[in-house]
């Protein structure tokens, strides 16, 4: 929170306003005191009117920061309360540069300066602030301020300074007077004087309640400058003559009452916002640290988790594979029973199950630790010799014949390293183990595909003749973890892992069955990996 | 000749399996180990050298490459055939001179037919 603080005072509790209440009280009655004690005749005509005269400046120039600030701020913020303030204050200003210049003593004489004509112009400038002041704490603005209304608030006050300066001065016995011929009020200035007293002091309350209830210390800060203002009108209800103390002092506390609000707005527009920007860079890089800390924190927890997994995975590896041995020589054995033999057959299916299911589990994750950033590329023709020796070498009872189609270019480079390596090693192992016969025949192709957006990938179809998939196979073939399979159903399908691999690399895998044919029929396993440019067009935003 | 099979795993269960089978194929074992440590000294020990050596990867003290490059030192023509749980293992195996490699749980017909191959190819 950045708390709004003038002169290194914030306007937090009641004590203050009652300190700047008393404060002016005291200043008040001082002044009221010495012009009781000491008549007007003590105060020269020119120091009068010089002293006015600059007091009347400076509020001017403060009426027209004061303009500057809200005026603008009020139409990039499309501010409706801001756009009033702000042509009320211009209108004040001007006001004051009437009341100044119609001084007697400041020009030359003539009918228009006079003490009714100059304390005209104050009056209706004091009505016109506290009109503005009250009709924007208790009307409800409830909508944004659009481009025309600036110009119709322009437009408006200009007409209104225009009314006013021709009924003042060319229509001033239309008007009751407010001075009594020797420069002293009369009853009805009085009066109107004490209403704005009252007008101004329930301002004050009215603004305070305001900046306490929206926790707004700009509020606050137009409390005290209306309460200033209220002693103001309080000192020149004590008017008595031309050249009268009190209205100097009136003068003096219109001005502080205007620097206040003046200095206010402009550390709430300009100050505050630097400083709420501040802020805001701090807490953000405070974030950004604990961002960068949690991430570190996740990163590692999922290494860790990783390298459980993978413990984990191994072990049960070296649990399964005793049993898997012990199974087969129990069904090498040739006096089992048919019973013992069935029991047999299931141990040992389940178990390799298991073993698949963990070994995948670990592949899988280890694959999906690997961010875009960090792709290998793989040329896949080379993988797919590779993979085929691999097999030869570990199934040496098994006669495997291929035929190979490869792309022109010769080679085919995608991304996936190792882990597409371990993919296209699974497809292979359970296209071989899956088959009944010793001898088999495999068609490998590796081609280059593009899909509808014109992308280009590298799909190659792995096709094994003479045997089909399963229809629970190919249901499962994609899902690893579906909610609505059935008990132990899926949950060994080599192909999900698989799938789930290559999706992470921004391919795809799909397995069917192959009718007829050159080859005849038999079951078929595709896979789709994005060529290099591919790969960097679909995974530029996680690498940039 | 018998052919004598030399093999190296931490887990007991693992061993005893793999003796077993062998001894059904008809081979001798001719010893186990079940640390890096350990292979590498009951290896040099072996006289004369066995046939094939059957090698985990993951085992204490030193991993199975380690083992297999030291008994390489000692008897460059061993073959040692990896059968582990590791698949990452797999490439690394291959590239530093491993005749063979199996991921557990495997098959053991398939595992028996590539022991006797490699025991039968006559030694440089």
């Amino acid at each position: 929170v950045v708390e709004l603080e003038v002169w290194g005072i914030r306007f937090r509790s009641y004590a203050v306003l009652i300190a700047l209440t008393a404060s002016c009280a005291v200043l008040f009655t001082g002044v009221a005191a010495l012009n009781a004690a000491s008549p007007a005749t003590d105060i020269t005509e020119p120091s009068y009117v010089s002293a006015h005269t600059a007091l009347q400046l400076l509020s001017i120039s403060a009426s027209l920061s004061i303009f500057g600030v809200r005026w603008t701020s009020g139409r990039m913020t499309k501010d409706l309360p801001n756009l009033l303030m702000g042509t009320t204050f211009m209108t004040v200003g001007l006001f004051h540069l009437f009341h100044a210049l119609s001084y007697p003593g400041v020009l030359e004489p003539s009918r228009f300066v006079s003490l009714e004509i100059s304390t005209y112009f104050r009056v209706i400038a004091r009505i016109t602030i506290a009109a503005a002041f009250l009709g924007v704490a208790f009307f409800q603005f409830r909508r944004k301020a659009e481009s025309s209304d600036s110009a119709i608030m322009a437009f408006g006050s200009g007409v209104y300074v225009l009314l006013v300066f021709s009924l003042i001065m060319f229509q001033t016995d239309l008007l009751p007077r407010f001075t009594d011929g020797e420069g002293g009020l009369t009853g009805f200035g009085r009066a109107v004087e004490y209403g704005a007293v009252a007008v101004f002091a329930m301002g004050s309350l009215k603004y305070w309640s305001m900046g306490v209830a929206r926790r707004e210390v700009t509020h606050k800060y137009t409390s005290a400058a209306l309460m200033v203002a209220a002693f103001g009108e309080l000192s020149f209800s004590l008017h008595g003559q031309a050249y009268d103390a009190t209205h100097l002092a009136a003068h003096g506390f219109e001005f502080a009452s205007f620097l206040i609000l003046f200095l206010a707005l402009l550390r709430e527009s300009v100050a505050m916002p630097f400083e709420t920007l501040k802020v805001t860079r701090l807490d953000q890089e405070k974030d950004r640290a604990a961002l960068k800390a949690k991430t570190k924190e996740a990163e590692e927890a999922k290494l860790r988790a990783q390298a459980h997994l993978d413990f984990l995975a191994h072990d049960v590896s070296n649990i399964i594979s005793p049993i898997v041995t012990y199974s087969e020589m129990l069904l090498s054995g040739e006096n089992l029973t048919a019973e013992q033999r069935k029991y047999a057959e299931i141990i040992l299916k389940q178990s390799k199950k298991g073993g698949t299911f963990v070994s995948s589990l670990r592949r899988l994750a280890a694959a999906e630790a690997i961010p875009p950033s960090e792709f290998v590329g793989t040329d896949l023709v080379s993988v797919v010799r590779s993979m085929e020796e691999v097999m030869r070498s570990t199934h040496p009872l098994k006669a495997i014949s291929t035929t190979q189609s490869i792309p022109a270019e010769g080679q085919a480079v995608a991304p996936g390293g190792e882990h597409v390596e371990n993919v296209i090693y699974e497809v292979l192992k359970d296209l071989v183990e899956d088959f009944p016969d010793d001898s088999m025949r495999l068609f490998i192709a590796i081609q280059k595909v593009k899909d509808k957006r014109g992308r280009q990938y590298w799909r190659i179809s792995i096709r094994q003749k003479g045997r089909q998939f399963t229809a629970e196979t190919l249901a499962e073939a994609k899902v690893i973890y579906d909610p609505r399979r059935g008990l132990g159903r899926g949950t060994a399908s080599t192909y999900a892992f698989c799938s789930s691999i290559v999706s992470h690399f921004g391919g795809r895998l799909w397995v069917e069955n192959v009718e007829d044919g050159e080859e005849g029929a038999g079951r078929r396993v595709n896979i789709e990996l994005p060529t290099a440019d591919t790969a960097m067009a679909i995974f530029r935003g996680d690498m940039t | 000749m018998t052919k004598r099979v030399f093999i190296v795993d931490d887990e007991e269960t693992m061993i005893e399996a793999l003796q077993e089978m062998l001894r059904r194929g008809g081979f001798e074992v001719a010893g186990a180990a079940h640390d890096g440590d350990e292979a590498i000294r009951s290896y040099a020990a072996i006289s004369p050298p066995p046939d094939v050596v059957i090698m985990d990867f993951r085992l204490p003290v030193k991993n199975g490459i380690e083992v297999m490059a030291e008994i390489l030192k000692v008897d460059p023509r061993a073959r040692v055939l990896f059968v582990s749980a590791d698949m990452t293992a797999r490439r690394p195996a291959i590239e530093a001179g491993a005749a063979g490699f199996f991921v557990k749980p495997f098959g053991m017909a398939e595992l028996m037919a590539k022991i006797r191959a490699l025991a039968d190819i006559e030694k440089p």
